[in-house]
């Protein structure tokens, strides 16, 4: 197995872990509360990755590249509030919550049209199981009255 | 309850609002790969960081500073939440480093997995079929992307 297929395993169980604290957190705090706390655990966890800083070769940072990576976080947290947005205007989280869910989808099509990127049929197979799991996994019946937003 | 699925207009909105999440996810991760491999993975971490707080800063008047603190164990959740969600990320940006963004973010994106086996164990919460099909195409899918 692969270095980076280790540490997108171990992102996925991380990120699996901040779904578990989502899941016990919700009848404690409402969600535009949670994403404010969730945010400033972040800017903590933030000065913890200084030190593996300055990987390029002069220390700077390209301002294309300042902005893209800025712009990542702007769409992340533009996705949060759209799926907040969903859940106000009526949505059923056992519809949406899936749906979001295939988002990964959106990044393979961006990857490989624009990235040039190339998947070997078991790959193309994995990758439309997992994305599928995902989003099957995230099915749950869940009260309409139960949107803490 | 209402459980019948509203086909009229205001339907087609939330959902517009779903597919508008789902997109800006997608193009999050993609963005990330691009900064990942040009810069390092930390730098885009700090990056992403900086795009993430106006975002924080809307939901933070949207909730009002009431709401912010209603409970204290549920801000201690949302901060560990937030420290995980660092961890997460770098893991996902060094894999950006040197794998491709097309495997990656689904086998990150399978987290619900991980989070179902916790409700599971911890809280003794049991999956209802259609859970349980999505449990076995995960573990298949990532069986097929590791092999």
């Amino acid at each position: 197995m692969t270095n980076w297929l280790i540490l997108a395993l171990l992102a996925a169980l991380s990120y699996g872990f901040v779904g578990f604290l989502q899941k016990i957190s919700v009848f404690r705090l409402s969600a535009s509360a949670l994403v404010v706390w969730v945010v400033v655990g972040l800017v903590l966890a933030t000065p913890l990755f200084i030190p593996f800083w300055s990987q390029t070769q002069d220390g700077l940072i390209d301002i294309d590249m300042i902005l893209i990576g800025i712009a990542s976080g702007l769409f992340n947290g533009a996705g949060t509030w759209f799926l907040f947005r969903s859940l106000e205007l009526g949505g059923k989280a056992s519809i949406t919550i899936p749906l979001t869910a295939l988002y990964p989808l959106v990044t393979v099509a961006l990857s490989i049209m624009l990235l040039g990127e190339q998947l070997v049929t078991h790959q193309w197979l994995g990758v439309a199981l997992a994305s599928l799991g995902a989003a099957l996994l995230s099915y749950e019946r869940i009260p309409e009255s139960s949107h803490g937003i | 309850m209402n459980q019948v699925v509203d086909f009229g207009s205001k339907r087609r909105i939330w959902l517009s609002y779903a597919f508008a999440c789902l997109a800006c996810w997608g193009i999050w991760a993609f963005l990330a790969k691009i900064t990942t491999t040009e810069v390092g993975a930390a730098e885009t971490q700090f990056l992403f960081t900086v795009g993430m707080v106006p975002f924080a800063l809307v939901f933070a008047i949207r909730s009002g500073l009431g709401s912010l603190v209603s409970d204290r164990i549920g801000v201690g959740y949302g901060i560990i939440n937030g420290l995980l969600t660092g961890v997460g990320t770098i893991l996902m940006f060094s894999a950006f480093r040197n794998g491709p963004a097309s495997v990656i973010t689904p086998v990150s994106g399978a987290y619900p997995l991980v989070t179902v086996l916790l409700a599971m164990v911890i809280l003794g919460e049991r999956l209802n079929y259609i859970q349980y099909i999505g449990l076995a195409a995960a573990l298949a899918g990532l069986t097929l992307i590791a092999m």
